[in-house]
């Protein structure tokens, strides 16, 4: 088994991973584009067209986007994905009463640095006398900061203000399955995103020095699965069978619709500590409970449609953020800030062009609102802008490649994000404005992301 | 070949994409975010103050004390009296105060130059452009209130009609009353009643008049503390979290005022579960002496006693563990109740007793003890002027304690309550210790004499292992008797209205004195009920009312039972019987009747009706007059300065009828720019044989008063409308001298009102006020005649010699010489006779008022009579000067028989001598008395003059009718001296002698044609004057 892991890592590989690894150290700790997945999309294809192909990309990221897609294709692959992003959120200050001091615009120019293997393999149906359906199987693991912080988790408040998204993202783990023609021409696709909620407990006697004793510590991390579902439609064979009859030559039509549930971390911390001489039993409670990485629901569907050596996508999704309204009511770090979210429709085009048997090309936009309602939230000071998402990449097929002696997809894209200006107030209770802001700061930014991704087909 | 351009394709993409994220991080970097910093430092600003904004019963002693966040700029400290002012609110008057920066400038303590007023508003502001950085938000409306007096000036001790000012904690100072966890009493809550006057502790029972009822309208078990104007009532057990209603009901003042009816419900927050923080007063770790506190920059823990009295080097070094309950602190985030149980004690190093800081008082004081009456209650709350994170929380507490000296003495003498007790600090966490620094300043009574101010820094630290923290300390020893007043030796030196006492070794639980049975007073056998006694605890001290039980002729027996306890609940170690009985008083008719008018002695005046008062030119100029009866060439009295803080005392040779003494028999006035003498309104605290007079508003220093003691010159008053009487109708004697013996007054004869002026005085004349009676007397019954009963001296052997143990306050006369025609004589009895025991005059009756004024290093003093040989010197430097004012003392008569030309005897009743002692110099206001060191305690010395009189003496050969010059007949340089000594219930007494004789030359004539004389002499160390102090407390 050993030895058979290492044929699949390849040497190339190896060296082309520890070359970005050391070309590109993290900045600082808490670096990270956060929830990744939505917010650039995984790997070469997702972030470079905008993810608007990703509901029929077939591929192993497939399992997030869209299960259903991985029906789309037989082959087999394992994708490792080097994603770095950079980004530059500002927030300018248009003045207050008691400005932060701020040295430039620049709050934030993080990098991401997202590492990210994905496997889907058919499972069923794989040789040809099977008869079965074919299914198949994705499976995808994703940590931040090239493994350096497999759980990055932030729930701060911020008097210089802080962007609702683009932060680090927690380990990131999901599965999910295909089958092939459950009815005619709809393949349908299941897959669950691995979250945790993680809950520590901590009981101490204690000094007022902090020396304690009598200490006990329980640390668990709950799992618990997402799901989304996905369902690719050819139009063609679902209405037509074997034959050809849609009209206006649509007949390789193909439509996808797809649902997440809304996936976040959570971490409570309940802390129970007795001082002797000053709080007895049943003790100081502290209780902590705050959620990360919210990904809201989404419902979505996209049309592709093949013109040649062309693809052309077109998708809507409809990502429901006001729950976030309710997670944040019983946040206790951003309970106070009354934040208001609204449900947004994101839109989102691509393309892909097949120039050689060997080489793609594929592009896309995506127009994203702010699903932040609130332009003051007390002590959190979330900003969030509209933003128009531009990707552009490639991918070049080798057929044998060296060493593996298998065929080896080599994709490139870059991603960019335009966040536009918006003004936010800024309040804390620690200003001496407070209740009233102290500030008044235009946030925009820039991001550009470089994905990366060497995919061995089988 | 295809694979091969594959290959190349593909190296060239790989490096491009090994490339591409590092050029694309390197173009990256135009916007490095760049360093962000939160501007908001939080405003320098007052974090502590004492008095705090709002507080109330603020000690009329207290300094203020500032802290800052923040060390203030020397400029603006050196600055500070442009930019601090202290006002009061009503008037706008400035105080003045020193200044001096604490703590390197973290810190300001202002010194009001004179005590704050009592019962006064007074506002800090500032006078300038603010305090540098400091936030100066605070002083927008700094206001506190001082605590009205406890006893004096009516306008002191409250206004209005009597009513009740609070009750804490359920109605608490602005700096609680916005706070919901301090709004409301706890279940730990005692309850402090602040009333606008004094209470009358014989009106104040708790189950009568007081009653704390709880949901099932059932009296709660409490402890009732009074003193002055303050009541606290102190659940024994916690409270049940359910409505309890407090009931005031006929509650009455010292005036007589009666409080109307009120109610009180509330019902206490449960603190439940609480925890016990053990702190320890002083420093944990090693020992810190030197360490000042941070709020006042004085030693921490050393309680500075200062007054006139002790001057202000006498202090005392508090330690000890406190417990305190804290309730559960996560359900009180806004202020953390807090308690420290009664019982808890606090130690003291001993205190010097030093007169005036310099002469030593020659008692020591052992170990003083601090020991909580009540639960003390406090609340740890959120720092009131910053918002800072690092702002120290405030502590609050109020308590109740009781002060007492481990020797004797210095209990019966220092024991009292201390109430109401306000504390404020700061507590923070320190190094993992809970740290507090605090403020308070209490005001201990001084020998009952003044007030001293303490000012307590408090430095209190918590064990940082509460599961081993030492055990506080309890008060160990057995409750035991220590003394009482007037005790089994000094019941001849007590008289009616006294107090009865009980000093205890350590504080009583103020509940088991109201026990019925724990004191029980049984006169002639007959036991009182407990409403006819009435009683009151403070300290180790249980003071009984005298009127009715410290009377003459009568067996008193005080039982005391081991229901009396402590404040752990000790019983008393053994039950006690205290027998008293007082010199019996002499009725000559069976009745009063028999007995002389009443004298008078007073301060400020001279004890006679005065004649020729001068009160024009300047103030020094000024005379008060002569004595009605006396001669023309009498010196004129000075016009005496009152010190401002003092009564008018009228004390009386017998008990006076007090239903006489009102508003038109006794009357003050002042006079004012026009000249017109307009009413004194005031208060008279009459005793059996005391009046003090106290005007309802301070006096007004420099001008002149006058007061009255109204008498007719008749046998026949109008008792109370035009005289001043005893209860069997006979007018105050306020003339006791005449020029002829018809004009001697009757037994039983008044005089002319008695009108005395004097001018208050400030702070550079003050004294203090010393009262001495001259106590024990052999004239019981103050008329002047050893009579009846009245022992004076014996000759039990009859071998010609007296016993031992001559009564006290006696002259012991010798017939020094004759001459004229009287050819032989013999003082005593009839010629030929021997009868020393018949050669004594009786002090009868008098009183003395002194005041110690100020040391001299450089005075020199010579003390003859301290080896009792008037031969040798003992001479020292350095001395306190004590004013003795003018005053009379009066004695019994004694008999002569004289030979005249060897054919006639004529027998000699002096009658009274009236001993008029008088400055030597007439340009002195007052006799200057020196109090000096000895190893064995205080000396005093004095030397005046006496004008003696014998007017009723009446010389006579046979029918013809004789004349002598015992009118005004001066002596001069009359030397008295002797030790001043406490004795064991804490009074002083003096007893001073004559190291020089004292020659009384008589000279007999007939129609001014000398006959004879007759010299009589007191030898050296024969006169005795003996003084009792008054009693440390009253009821």
């Amino acid at each position: 088994m050993a030895r058979k892991t290492r044929r699949f890592i390849p040497i190339t590989f190896a060296l082309f991973l520890a070359s970005v690894l050391i070309g590109t150290q993290s900045e600082h700790a808490l670096a990270g584009a956060g929830d990744a997945a939505s917010t650039y999309g995984l790997g070469p294809v997702n972030a470079g067209s905008a993810q608007a192909l990703s509901a029929f990309e077939p591929g192993a990221w497939a399992v997030y986007y869209n299960p259903a897609a991985m029906a789309r294709s037989p082959e087999g692959e394992l994708s490792t994905v080097v994603q770095y992003g950079e980004q530059e959120l500002r927030a300018k200050s248009l003045g207050g009463s008691d400005p932060v001091t701020r040295e430039n615009d620049v709050l934030s120019d993080t990098s991401s640095e997202l590492v990210l293997l994905g496997l889907k393999t058919r499972i069923a149906g794989a040789s040809e006398p099977d008869s079965s359906r074919p299914m198949y199987l994705g499976i995808n693991v994703g940590v931040d900061e090239y493994t350096s912080n497999i759980l990055p988790f932030q729930a701060n408040t911020a008097a210089e203000g802080q962007f609702l998204r683009y932060e680090s993202q927690p380990l990131y783990l999901a599965f999910g399955g295909a089958v092939r023609d459950l009815v005619r021409g709809v393949d349908a696709g299941f897959s669950a995103r691995l979250t945790l909620a993680a809950k520590a407990r901590l009981d101490a006697v204690s000094d007022l020095a902090g020396n304690t004793d009598s200490e006990k510590l329980s640390l668990e991390g709950e799992p618990s699965l997402s799901p989304a579902l996905g369902l690719n439609i050819r139009t063609s064979e679902l209405f037509c069978g074997s034959t050809t009859c849609m009209p206006f030559g649509l007949d390789e039509l193909e439509a996808a619709l797809f649902w997440r549930d809304e996936t976040d971390y959570e971490v409570g911390v309940d802390a129970n500590v007795v001082i002797p001489g000053v709080i007895p039993e049943p003790g100081l409670d502290l209780a902590l409970s705050t959620v990360d990485s919210y990904q809201p629901e989404v419902f979505g569907g996209g049309l592709l449609l093949p013109l040649g050596k062309f693809e052309l996508v077109v998708s809507v999704e409809e990502q429901k953020w006001s729950e976030l309204e309710n997670k944040f009511a019983g946040d206790t770090v951003r309970n106070q800030a009354n934040l208001r979210f609204r449900d947004v429709v994101v839109p989102r085009l691509g393309a892909r062009f097949q120039w050689t048997d060997q080489l793609r090309l594929f592009g896309g936009m995506a127009q994203e609102d702010s699903p932040l309602k609130s332009s003051r939230s007390q002590d959190v000071n979330y900003l969030d802008t509209d933003k128009i998402v531009l990707g552009l990449g490639g991918d070049y097929r080798l057929n044998s490649a060296p060493l593996i002696n298998a065929p080896l997809v080599l994709s490139l894209s870059y991603q960019y994000q335009k966040l536009e200006e918006r003004d936010f107030e800024l309040t804390s209770i620690n200003s001496p404005s407070d209740p009233a802001p102290y500030e008044t700061v235009r946030a925009d930014g820039e991001i550009q992301v470089i994905s990366l991704s060497a995919s061995v087909k089988f | 070949m295809n694979t091969i351009i594959s290959h190349r394709t593909a190296t060239a993409l790989l490096t491009l994409l090994v490339m591409l994220p590092g050029s694309l991080l390197l173009s990256g970097c135009g916007g490095d975010n760049g360093a962000i910093s939160i501007p908001w430092t939080t405003p320098d600003t007052v974090i502590f103050a004492y008095p705090y904004p709002g507080q109330r019963e603020v000690t009329p002693s207290a300094q203020i004390v500032l802290r800052f966040s923040a060390p203030l700029d020397e400029s603006v400290i050196a600055d500070i009296d442009n930019k601090l002012e202290l006002v009061t609110v009503e008037e706008g008057t400035p105080i003045t105060f020193n200044h001096e920066a604490v703590d390197e400038g973290h810190g300001l303590v202002l010194r009001p130059v004179d005590k704050l007023a009592p019962n006064t508003e007074y506002q800090l502001q500032l006078s300038g452009e603010g305090l540098g950085s400091v936030d100066t938000a605070p002083f927008s409306d700094f206001r506190f209130r001082t605590a009205g007096a406890q006893q004096g000036f009516a306008g002191a001790i409250g206004a209005d009609d009597f009513k009740l000012l609070a009750v804490t904690p359920l109605d608490q100072t602005a700096l609680l009353a916005d706070i919901d966890e301090a709004r409301q009493p706890n279940d730990m809550s005692t309850l402090r009643m602040v009333f606008n006057g004094l209470l009358d502790p014989a009106n104040a029972n708790y189950g009568e008049q007081i009653k704390l009822l709880d949901a099932q309208g059932s009296l709660v078990e409490a402890s009732l503390l009074l003193q002055g104007r303050y009541l606290v009532l102190d659940p024994t057990n916690d409270l049940e979290p359910a409505e309890h209603t407090l009931i005031l009901s006929g509650l009455r003042s010292r005036e007589g005022e009666t409080l109307p009816d009120l109610e009180r419900s509330f019902t206490p927050v449960a603190t439940t579960p609480r925890e016990t923080a053990v702190l320890k007063v002083g420093t944990l770790g090693q020992q810190q002496p030197e360490l000042a506190s941070k709020l006042t920059g004085k030693s921490v823990n050393q309680v500075p006693v200062e007054s006139f009295v002790l001057g202000s080097e006498s202090f005392t070094k508090l330690e000890g563990d406190l417990a305190a309950d804290l309730a559960f602190v996560p359900d009180f985030p806004g202020a953390v109740p807090l308690r420290v149980p009664a019982g808890s004690v606090l130690s003291g190093s001993a205190v010097d007793v030093n007169i005036l800081g310099e002469v030593d008082a020659g008692i020591e004081t052992g170990e003083v003890q601090i020991t909580l009456l009540s639960d003390a209650n406090g609340y740890l709350i959120p720092n009131p002027f910053s918002d800072a994170k690092d702002a120290p929380r405030y502590a609050l507490l109020n308590m109740d304690a009781a002060m007492t000296a481990e020797k004797t003495i210095a209990n019966a003498a220092l024991s009292q309550n201390l109430l109401n007790i306000q504390v404020a600090g700061l507590a923070i966490v320190e190094d993992g210790i809970l740290v507090m620094d605090a403020v308070s300043v209490v005001e201990p009574e001084i020998l009952g004499l003044e007030r001293a101010s303490g000012t307590l820094s408090f430095r209190m630290e918590a064990y940082a292992d509460q599961r081993n923290a030492s055990v506080p300390a309890t008060n160990t020893p057995q409750l035991d008797l220590q003394s009482w007043s007037p005790g089994e030796d000094f019941q001849p030196n007590a008289r009616p209205g006294d107090p009865i006492i009980l000093n205890f070794n350590k504080p009583l639980d103020p509940a088991s004195v109201s026990l019925d049975g724990a004191i029980e007073v049984s006169v002639n056998g007959t036991s009182l009920l407990p409403n006819q006694v009435s009683m009151r605890q403070d300290g180790a001290t249980v003071i009984i009312e005298g009127a009715g039980i410290v009377e003459h002729n009568q067996d008193v027996k005080i039982t005391l039972t081991s229901l009396l306890r402590d404040t752990q609940g000790n019983p008393l170690n053994q039950d006690r019987t205290l027998d008293m009985r007082l010199p019996d008083l002499h009725r000559p008719n069976g009745d009063g009747s028999g007995l002389r008018s009443p004298v008078a002695a007073v301060f400020p005046g001279f004890p006679c009706a005065l004649t020729g008062a001068e009160l024009t030119g300047e103030p020094a100029t000024w005379r008060n007059g002569r004595c009605v009866g006396g001669q023309p060439g009498d010196p004129k009295l000075h016009v005496n300065g009152l010190y401002k803080d003092y009564p008018i005392r009228v004390l009386f040779s017998r008990s006076i009828d007090p239903a006489t003494i009102n508003k038109d028999t006794f009357f003050v006035e002042r006079r004012d720019p026009e000249g017109t003498w307009v009413p004194v309104p005031g208060r008279r605290d009459i005793l059996p044989q005391r009046v003090e007079f106290f005007p309802d508003t301070p006096w007004r220093i420099g001008d002149l008063y006058r007061y009255t003691l109204r008498s007719v010159p008749t046998t026949t008053p109008t008792c109370g409308v035009n005289a001043i009487c005893s209860p069997d109708g006979a007018p105050l004697q306020t003339r006791q001298i005449s020029q002829s013996s018809d004009e001697a007054p009757a037994p039983r004869q008044g005089g002319p009102n008695m009108v005395n002026h004097f001018v208050p005085v400030g702070k550079d004349d003050r004294y203090t006020l010393v009262g001495l009676r001259v106590l024990p007397t052999v004239d019981v019954n103050a008329n002047m005649a050893v009579d009846g009963s009245e022992q004076g001296a014996t000759d039990n052997d009859n071998d010609g010699r007296v016993d031992p143990g001559v009564p006290a306050n006696h002259l012991r006369l010798r017939l020094a010489d004759r001459g004229g025609v009287i050819t032989d004589a013999n003082l005593g009895c009839s010629l030929g006779e021997n009868c020393p025991e018949k050669r004594f005059a009786f002090l009868s009756s008098g009183a003395l008022a002194a005041g110690p004024r100020t040391f001299e290093p450089n005075t020199e003093v010579n003390r003859r009579l301290i080896d009792d040989d008037p031969d040798t010197d003992n001479k020292i430097t350095g001395a306190i000067h004590a004013n003795v004012y003018p005053t009379t003392i009066s004695t019994t008569a004694v008999y002569l028989e004289a030979q005249a030309l060897f054919l006639i005897t004529i027998g000699l009743d002096t009658g009274p001598l009236i001993l008029r002692l008088v400055p030597g110099d007439d340009n002195e206001p007052f006799i200057t008395g020196f109090i000096t060191d000895t190893p064995n305690g205080p000396w005093f010395n004095a030397t005046f003059d006496i004008l003696v009189d014998a007017p009723a003496l009446r010389p006579a050969l046979g029918p013809i009718e004789l004349g002598h010059d015992i009118r005004s007949k001066r002596v001069t340089d009359v030397t008295l001296e002797g030790p001043l000594r406490f004795v064991d219930d804490g009074r002083l007494i003096l007893k001073v002698s004559n190291p020089d004789p004292l020659m009384i030359p008589a000279n007999i004539d007939l129609l001014g044609i000398g006959l004879a004389n007759v010299d009589l002499e007191v030898p050296p160390q024969a006169a005795d004057l003996t003084l009792t102090f008054l009693p440390v407390k009253n009821f």
